[in-house]
Protein backbone atom coordinates (compact mmCIF):
# COMPACT_ATOMS: atom_id res chain seq x y z
CA UNK A 1 0.00 0.00 0.00
CA UNK A 2 2.81 2.27 0.86
CA UNK A 3 4.50 1.68 -2.33
CA UNK A 4 1.70 2.54 -4.05
CA UNK A 5 1.72 5.80 -2.49
CA UNK A 6 4.43 6.47 -3.22
CA UNK A 7 4.13 5.97 -6.94
CA UNK A 8 0.84 7.67 -7.20
CA UNK A 9 2.67 10.55 -5.62
CA UNK A 10 5.47 10.28 -7.57
CA UNK A 11 3.11 10.53 -10.67
CA UNK A 12 0.79 13.35 -9.38
CA UNK A 13 4.44 15.25 -8.62
CA UNK A 14 5.47 14.63 -11.86
CA UNK A 15 2.43 15.97 -13.51
CA UNK A 16 3.13 19.58 -13.63
CA UNK A 17 6.29 18.91 -15.07
CA UNK A 18 4.67 18.40 -18.29
CA UNK A 19 2.03 20.67 -18.03
CA UNK A 20 4.94 23.61 -18.02
CA UNK A 21 6.72 22.22 -20.76
CA UNK A 22 7.64 25.72 -22.71
CA UNK A 23 6.32 25.48 -26.07
CA UNK A 24 7.57 25.90 -29.36
CA UNK A 25 7.81 29.49 -30.39
CA UNK A 26 10.43 29.46 -33.26
CA UNK A 27 9.97 29.02 -37.01
CA UNK A 28 13.32 27.15 -38.83
CA UNK A 29 12.12 29.00 -42.14
CA UNK A 30 15.51 26.72 -43.45
CA UNK A 31 14.61 23.72 -41.71
CA UNK A 32 11.08 23.83 -43.30
CA UNK A 33 9.26 22.87 -46.37
CA UNK A 34 6.17 24.10 -48.29
CA UNK A 35 5.61 22.28 -51.11
CA UNK A 36 2.23 21.36 -53.46
CA UNK A 37 1.27 18.93 -56.36
CA UNK A 38 -1.02 19.42 -58.56
CA UNK A 39 -1.81 18.33 -62.37
CA UNK A 40 -1.20 19.01 -65.53
CA UNK A 41 -3.04 17.01 -68.36
CA UNK A 42 -2.34 13.73 -66.37
CA UNK A 43 1.00 14.67 -65.95
CA UNK A 44 1.87 14.89 -61.63
CA UNK A 45 3.89 18.11 -61.36
CA UNK A 46 5.62 18.99 -57.96
CA UNK A 47 6.32 22.68 -56.43
CA UNK A 48 7.49 24.75 -53.43
CA UNK A 49 7.46 27.94 -51.74
CA UNK A 50 11.05 28.84 -51.35
CA UNK A 51 10.25 31.69 -49.43
CA UNK A 52 8.83 31.66 -45.90
CA UNK A 53 8.94 32.57 -42.73
CA UNK A 54 6.39 33.27 -39.74
CA UNK A 55 5.50 33.75 -35.72
CA UNK A 56 4.51 30.35 -34.05
CA UNK A 57 3.36 29.61 -30.71
CA UNK A 58 2.67 26.03 -30.26
CA UNK A 59 2.37 24.08 -26.90
CA UNK A 60 1.09 20.43 -27.74
CA UNK A 61 0.30 20.13 -23.94
CA UNK A 62 -2.14 23.33 -24.54
CA UNK A 63 -2.95 23.51 -28.03
CA UNK A 64 -6.20 25.84 -27.69
CA UNK A 65 -2.83 28.45 -27.06
CA UNK A 66 -1.37 28.25 -30.15
CA UNK A 67 -0.80 31.15 -32.60
CA UNK A 68 0.66 31.02 -35.95
CA UNK A 69 1.21 33.23 -38.52
CA UNK A 70 3.03 32.27 -41.76
CA UNK A 71 3.78 34.74 -44.67
CA UNK A 72 4.81 33.55 -47.80
CA UNK A 73 6.88 35.30 -50.17
CA UNK A 74 4.64 34.20 -53.11
CA UNK A 75 7.52 35.09 -55.68
CA UNK A 76 9.80 32.17 -54.26
CA UNK A 77 7.43 29.92 -56.23
CA UNK A 78 8.83 26.77 -57.84
CA UNK A 79 6.07 25.08 -60.03
CA UNK A 80 8.50 22.29 -61.53
CA UNK A 81 8.73 23.65 -64.72
CA UNK A 82 10.42 27.10 -66.03
CA UNK A 83 7.65 27.62 -68.31
CA UNK A 84 4.89 27.28 -65.59
CA UNK A 85 7.27 29.69 -63.40
CA UNK A 86 7.47 32.37 -65.81
CA UNK A 87 3.14 31.95 -66.44
CA UNK A 88 2.39 31.57 -62.90
CA UNK A 89 3.63 35.34 -61.09
CA UNK A 90 1.87 36.59 -63.99
CA UNK A 91 -2.00 38.98 -63.21
CA UNK A 92 -4.43 35.92 -64.31
CA UNK A 93 -2.26 33.60 -61.49
CA UNK A 94 -0.67 34.41 -58.60
CA UNK A 95 -0.36 38.26 -59.97
CA UNK A 96 3.03 38.86 -58.04
CA UNK A 97 3.16 42.15 -58.63
CA UNK A 98 -0.23 43.36 -56.73
CA UNK A 99 -0.15 40.00 -53.85
CA UNK A 100 3.59 39.90 -53.24
CA UNK A 101 2.34 37.71 -50.19
CA UNK A 102 0.48 35.36 -49.17
CA UNK A 103 -0.41 34.39 -45.63
CA UNK A 104 -1.79 32.03 -42.79
CA UNK A 105 -3.31 32.63 -39.43
CA UNK A 106 -4.24 30.08 -37.28
CA UNK A 107 -7.82 30.52 -35.52
CA UNK A 108 -8.12 27.53 -33.26
CA UNK A 109 -5.84 24.44 -32.61
CA UNK A 110 -8.02 21.20 -31.51
CA UNK A 111 -6.52 17.55 -30.05
CA UNK A 112 -7.69 14.75 -32.97
CA UNK A 113 -5.75 11.57 -31.30
CA UNK A 114 -1.87 11.02 -30.59
CA UNK A 115 0.06 13.24 -31.93
CA UNK A 116 -2.63 14.91 -34.23
CA UNK A 117 -4.19 18.21 -34.38
CA UNK A 118 -7.04 19.83 -36.52
CA UNK A 119 -5.48 23.19 -37.32
CA UNK A 120 -8.06 25.87 -38.19
CA UNK A 121 -7.21 29.08 -39.91
CA UNK A 122 -7.65 31.83 -42.57
CA UNK A 123 -5.68 31.41 -45.51
CA UNK A 124 -5.05 34.96 -48.13
CA UNK A 125 -3.98 34.25 -51.39
CA UNK A 126 -4.12 36.90 -53.74
CA UNK A 127 -6.09 39.09 -51.71
CA UNK A 128 -9.03 36.56 -51.48
CA UNK A 129 -9.66 34.61 -47.69
CA UNK A 130 -10.82 31.04 -47.44
CA UNK A 131 -10.83 29.18 -44.37
CA UNK A 132 -9.01 26.11 -44.08
CA UNK A 133 -9.35 22.76 -41.71
CA UNK A 134 -6.04 21.30 -41.81
CA UNK A 135 -4.78 17.91 -39.56
CA UNK A 136 -1.32 17.95 -38.44
CA UNK A 137 1.06 15.81 -37.01
CA UNK A 138 2.82 16.90 -34.25
CA UNK A 139 6.43 14.67 -33.92
CA UNK A 140 8.82 15.74 -30.75
CA UNK A 141 12.77 15.46 -31.78
CA UNK A 142 15.64 15.96 -30.07
CA UNK A 143 16.91 18.93 -28.44
CA UNK A 144 13.67 20.69 -28.02
CA UNK A 145 13.52 20.36 -31.63
CA UNK A 146 10.17 19.16 -33.50
CA UNK A 147 8.21 18.85 -36.68
CA UNK A 148 4.64 19.82 -37.67
CA UNK A 149 3.03 18.42 -40.58
CA UNK A 150 0.14 18.85 -42.18
CA UNK A 151 -1.55 18.30 -45.55
CA UNK A 152 -4.22 20.20 -47.15
CA UNK A 153 -6.49 19.94 -50.84
CA UNK A 154 -7.04 23.41 -52.14
CA UNK A 155 -9.01 24.45 -55.16
CA UNK A 156 -6.93 27.14 -56.99
CA UNK A 157 -10.46 28.40 -58.38
CA UNK A 158 -11.40 29.44 -54.64
CA UNK A 159 -8.98 32.23 -54.91
CA UNK A 160 -8.94 32.89 -58.80
CA UNK A 161 -5.85 31.51 -59.28
CA UNK A 162 -5.52 30.52 -63.08
CA UNK A 163 -8.63 32.70 -64.56
CA UNK A 164 -9.49 33.61 -68.22
CA UNK A 165 -8.54 30.38 -70.41
CA UNK A 166 -7.44 28.23 -67.09
CA UNK A 167 -10.51 28.65 -65.23
CA UNK A 168 -11.87 25.52 -67.23
CA UNK A 169 -9.63 22.73 -65.11
CA UNK A 170 -8.88 20.53 -67.78
CA UNK A 171 -5.23 21.79 -68.54
CA UNK A 172 -4.10 22.80 -65.09
CA UNK A 173 -6.41 20.87 -62.52
CA UNK A 174 -8.48 22.83 -59.76
CA UNK A 175 -6.80 20.60 -57.02
CA UNK A 176 -3.81 21.51 -55.66
CA UNK A 177 -2.10 19.44 -52.36
CA UNK A 178 -0.23 21.46 -50.41
CA UNK A 179 1.91 19.80 -48.07
CA UNK A 180 3.15 21.87 -44.80
CA UNK A 181 6.54 20.76 -42.85
CA UNK A 182 7.45 23.25 -40.32
CA UNK A 183 10.26 22.37 -38.33
CA UNK A 184 9.84 24.54 -34.93
CA UNK A 185 12.07 24.31 -31.57
CA UNK A 186 12.14 25.89 -28.27
CA UNK B 1 -9.76 -0.18 -121.62
CA UNK B 2 -10.69 1.27 -117.88
CA UNK B 3 -8.21 0.26 -115.12
CA UNK B 4 -9.70 -0.66 -111.60
CA UNK B 5 -6.63 1.73 -110.32
CA UNK B 6 -8.01 4.74 -111.39
CA UNK B 7 -11.99 3.92 -111.75
CA UNK B 8 -13.12 5.69 -114.50
CA UNK B 9 -10.10 6.81 -116.33
CA UNK B 10 -8.61 5.04 -119.55
CA UNK B 11 -5.49 3.57 -119.49
CA UNK B 12 -3.90 5.50 -121.92
CA UNK B 13 -4.11 8.32 -119.54
CA UNK B 14 -2.93 6.17 -116.72
CA UNK B 15 0.19 5.53 -118.99
CA UNK B 16 0.94 9.02 -119.09
CA UNK B 17 1.19 9.95 -115.57
CA UNK B 18 2.20 6.25 -113.97
CA UNK B 19 3.96 4.08 -117.08
CA UNK B 20 4.80 1.25 -114.48
CA UNK B 21 1.55 0.71 -113.61
CA UNK B 22 0.82 -0.36 -116.92
CA UNK B 23 3.21 -3.09 -117.21
CA UNK B 24 1.70 -6.85 -116.68
CA UNK B 25 5.00 -7.67 -115.14
CA UNK B 26 4.89 -8.80 -111.36
CA UNK B 27 7.22 -6.73 -109.91
CA UNK B 28 8.83 -7.57 -106.39
CA UNK B 29 7.16 -5.83 -103.87
CA UNK B 30 6.99 -5.02 -100.13
CA UNK B 31 4.81 -6.96 -98.31
CA UNK B 32 1.55 -5.30 -97.10
CA UNK B 33 2.37 -4.88 -93.39
CA UNK B 34 5.34 -2.88 -93.99
CA UNK B 35 3.73 -0.73 -96.36
CA UNK B 36 0.93 -0.20 -94.29
CA UNK B 37 3.71 0.94 -91.84
CA UNK B 38 5.39 2.92 -94.06
CA UNK B 39 2.20 5.08 -94.92
CA UNK B 40 1.03 5.08 -91.80
CA UNK B 41 4.61 6.72 -90.46
CA UNK B 42 4.68 8.87 -93.41
CA UNK B 43 0.93 10.22 -92.09
CA UNK B 44 2.02 10.76 -88.21
CA UNK B 45 5.29 12.65 -89.49
CA UNK B 46 3.89 14.86 -91.68
CA UNK B 47 1.57 15.93 -88.72
CA UNK B 48 3.74 15.61 -86.13
CA UNK B 49 6.17 18.14 -88.16
CA UNK B 50 3.41 20.47 -88.72
CA UNK B 51 2.02 20.36 -85.33
CA UNK B 52 5.77 21.10 -83.70
CA UNK B 53 6.50 23.76 -86.21
CA UNK B 54 2.70 25.48 -84.98
CA UNK B 55 2.70 24.75 -81.27
CA UNK B 56 6.08 26.04 -80.79
CA UNK B 57 5.04 29.17 -82.24
CA UNK B 58 2.10 29.60 -79.74
CA UNK B 59 2.85 31.71 -76.74
CA UNK B 60 2.38 29.77 -73.56
CA UNK B 61 -1.23 29.26 -72.84
CA UNK B 62 -3.79 25.93 -71.98
CA UNK B 63 -3.85 25.57 -76.00
CA UNK B 64 -0.26 25.42 -76.09
CA UNK B 65 -0.08 22.89 -73.33
CA UNK B 66 -2.86 21.01 -74.92
CA UNK B 67 -0.94 20.94 -78.14
CA UNK B 68 2.19 19.82 -76.50
CA UNK B 69 0.65 17.03 -74.86
CA UNK B 70 -1.13 15.35 -78.69
CA UNK B 71 2.37 16.44 -80.00
CA UNK B 72 4.40 13.63 -77.10
CA UNK B 73 1.80 11.07 -77.32
CA UNK B 74 1.92 11.13 -81.18
CA UNK B 75 5.62 10.95 -80.82
CA UNK B 76 5.81 7.90 -78.76
CA UNK B 77 3.30 6.01 -80.72
CA UNK B 78 5.89 7.07 -83.52
CA UNK B 79 8.87 5.84 -81.59
CA UNK B 80 6.97 2.34 -80.58
CA UNK B 81 5.82 2.21 -84.26
CA UNK B 82 9.09 2.95 -85.97
CA UNK B 83 10.70 -0.32 -83.76
CA UNK B 84 8.24 -2.46 -85.13
CA UNK B 85 8.79 -1.13 -88.92
CA UNK B 86 12.66 -1.85 -87.79
CA UNK B 87 11.93 -5.38 -86.82
CA UNK B 88 9.65 -6.20 -89.72
CA UNK B 89 12.24 -5.29 -91.90
CA UNK B 90 14.99 -7.37 -90.45
CA UNK B 91 13.02 -10.54 -90.50
CA UNK B 92 11.25 -9.58 -93.65
CA UNK B 93 13.95 -8.27 -96.06
CA UNK B 94 12.77 -5.45 -98.81
CA UNK B 95 12.89 -6.31 -102.49
CA UNK B 96 16.53 -6.34 -103.78
CA UNK B 97 17.40 -2.90 -105.19
CA UNK B 98 16.72 -2.56 -109.22
CA UNK B 99 19.72 -4.00 -111.24
CA UNK B 100 20.76 -0.51 -113.09
CA UNK B 101 21.96 0.92 -109.70
CA UNK B 102 25.57 1.10 -109.42
CA UNK B 103 27.58 0.59 -105.95
CA UNK B 104 27.49 3.93 -105.18
CA UNK B 105 24.16 4.63 -105.45
CA UNK B 106 23.22 1.48 -103.60
CA UNK B 107 24.83 2.56 -100.74
CA UNK B 108 23.72 5.61 -100.90
CA UNK B 109 19.72 3.83 -100.84
CA UNK B 110 20.80 1.75 -97.76
CA UNK B 111 22.81 4.88 -96.31
CA UNK B 112 19.77 6.90 -96.74
CA UNK B 113 17.49 4.31 -95.27
CA UNK B 114 19.41 4.06 -92.24
CA UNK B 115 19.09 7.51 -91.12
CA UNK B 116 15.82 7.62 -91.75
CA UNK B 117 15.45 4.75 -89.03
CA UNK B 118 18.15 6.65 -87.02
CA UNK B 119 16.18 10.10 -86.92
CA UNK B 120 12.85 8.37 -86.48
CA UNK B 121 14.28 7.02 -83.19
CA UNK B 122 16.75 9.65 -82.25
CA UNK B 123 13.56 12.10 -82.39
CA UNK B 124 11.51 11.34 -80.20
CA UNK B 125 13.69 9.78 -77.91
CA UNK B 126 15.68 13.40 -77.91
CA UNK B 127 11.94 14.75 -77.22
CA UNK B 128 11.50 12.34 -74.17
CA UNK B 129 14.72 13.71 -72.55
CA UNK B 130 13.96 17.27 -73.24
CA UNK B 131 10.77 16.62 -71.52
CA UNK B 132 11.82 15.37 -68.34
CA UNK B 133 14.68 18.21 -68.21
CA UNK B 134 11.95 20.70 -68.91
CA UNK B 135 10.43 19.18 -65.67
CA UNK B 136 7.59 17.41 -67.79
CA UNK B 137 6.85 13.96 -67.17
CA UNK B 138 5.62 12.53 -70.07
CA UNK B 139 2.15 10.28 -69.72
CA UNK B 140 1.48 8.38 -72.68
CA UNK B 141 -2.42 9.66 -73.44
CA UNK B 142 -2.60 10.39 -70.27
CA UNK B 143 -2.67 7.11 -68.53
CA UNK B 144 0.82 5.77 -68.97
CA UNK B 145 3.21 6.90 -67.19
CA UNK B 146 6.75 7.40 -68.79
CA UNK B 147 9.82 7.32 -66.71
CA UNK B 148 12.43 10.69 -66.49
CA UNK B 149 15.34 8.83 -67.66
CA UNK B 150 16.88 12.83 -66.76
CA UNK B 151 15.95 14.77 -63.84
CA UNK B 152 14.91 18.09 -64.38
CA UNK B 153 17.84 20.83 -65.25
CA UNK B 154 17.17 23.69 -67.12
CA UNK B 155 20.26 24.01 -69.04
CA UNK B 156 19.81 20.42 -70.57
CA UNK B 157 16.27 21.02 -70.74
CA UNK B 158 17.43 23.89 -73.36
CA UNK B 159 20.14 21.95 -75.41
CA UNK B 160 17.65 18.88 -75.68
CA UNK B 161 15.41 21.22 -77.33
CA UNK B 162 17.99 22.35 -79.92
CA UNK B 163 18.91 19.23 -80.70
CA UNK B 164 14.99 18.19 -81.22
CA UNK B 165 15.45 20.85 -83.85
CA UNK B 166 18.51 20.21 -85.35
CA UNK B 167 17.77 16.19 -85.33
CA UNK B 168 13.94 17.45 -86.94
CA UNK B 169 15.66 19.73 -90.05
CA UNK B 170 18.11 17.05 -90.69
CA UNK B 171 14.78 14.46 -91.21
CA UNK B 172 12.91 17.04 -92.91
CA UNK B 173 16.07 17.33 -95.31
CA UNK B 174 16.00 13.33 -95.58
CA UNK B 175 12.57 13.22 -96.30
CA UNK B 176 12.92 15.30 -99.17
CA UNK B 177 15.99 13.42 -100.46
CA UNK B 178 13.97 10.14 -99.93
CA UNK B 179 10.79 11.17 -101.93
CA UNK B 180 13.05 13.19 -104.81
CA UNK B 181 14.81 9.94 -104.79
CA UNK B 182 11.65 7.72 -105.55
CA UNK B 183 10.23 10.32 -107.92
CA UNK B 184 13.70 9.81 -110.10
CA UNK B 185 13.81 5.97 -110.06
CA UNK B 186 9.71 6.15 -111.33
CA UNK B 187 9.98 9.60 -113.92
CA UNK B 188 13.90 8.94 -114.75
CA UNK B 189 14.79 4.94 -114.57
CA UNK B 190 11.61 4.04 -115.10
CA UNK B 191 12.39 0.73 -112.98
CA UNK B 192 9.05 0.38 -111.26
CA UNK B 193 10.42 0.95 -107.71
CA UNK B 194 7.98 3.11 -106.63
CA UNK B 195 5.54 0.37 -107.26
CA UNK B 196 6.62 -1.65 -104.51
CA UNK B 197 5.87 0.88 -101.79
CA UNK B 198 2.07 1.41 -103.43
CA UNK B 199 -0.67 -0.30 -102.08
CA UNK B 200 -1.56 -2.30 -105.67
CA UNK B 201 -4.91 -2.94 -107.09
CA UNK B 202 -5.94 -5.54 -109.63
CA UNK B 203 -6.79 -3.84 -112.77
CA UNK B 204 -9.85 -4.90 -114.06
CA UNK B 205 -10.37 -7.63 -116.80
Amino acid sequence: MRTATLVATALFASLPLFAQAAPYTTLDAAQSQLSFQYSQMGVPMQGKFTQFSGDISFDPAAPDATSADITVEVSGIDTGSTDGDLEVVTPAWLNVEQFPNARFVATSVVPDGEGRFRVEGDLTVKGTTQQLSVPVTFTEKADGHAVLEGKVRLERGAFKVGEGAWSTYDIVANEVDVVVQLAVSR
Amino acid sequence: MKTGFFPGHDVATVALLFPPLVRTVSQPSYTTTAKSLHWLLACLLFGLLALGFYMQSLPFSPRKLELMSWHKWAGVTVFLLVWLRLGWRLTHPAPALPAHMNAFERLAAHGGHALLYVLMLAIPLSGWLMSSAKGFQTVWFGVLPLPDLVARDRALGDLLAQVHVVLNWMLIAMIVLHVLAALKHHFIDRDGLLERILFRFTPEK
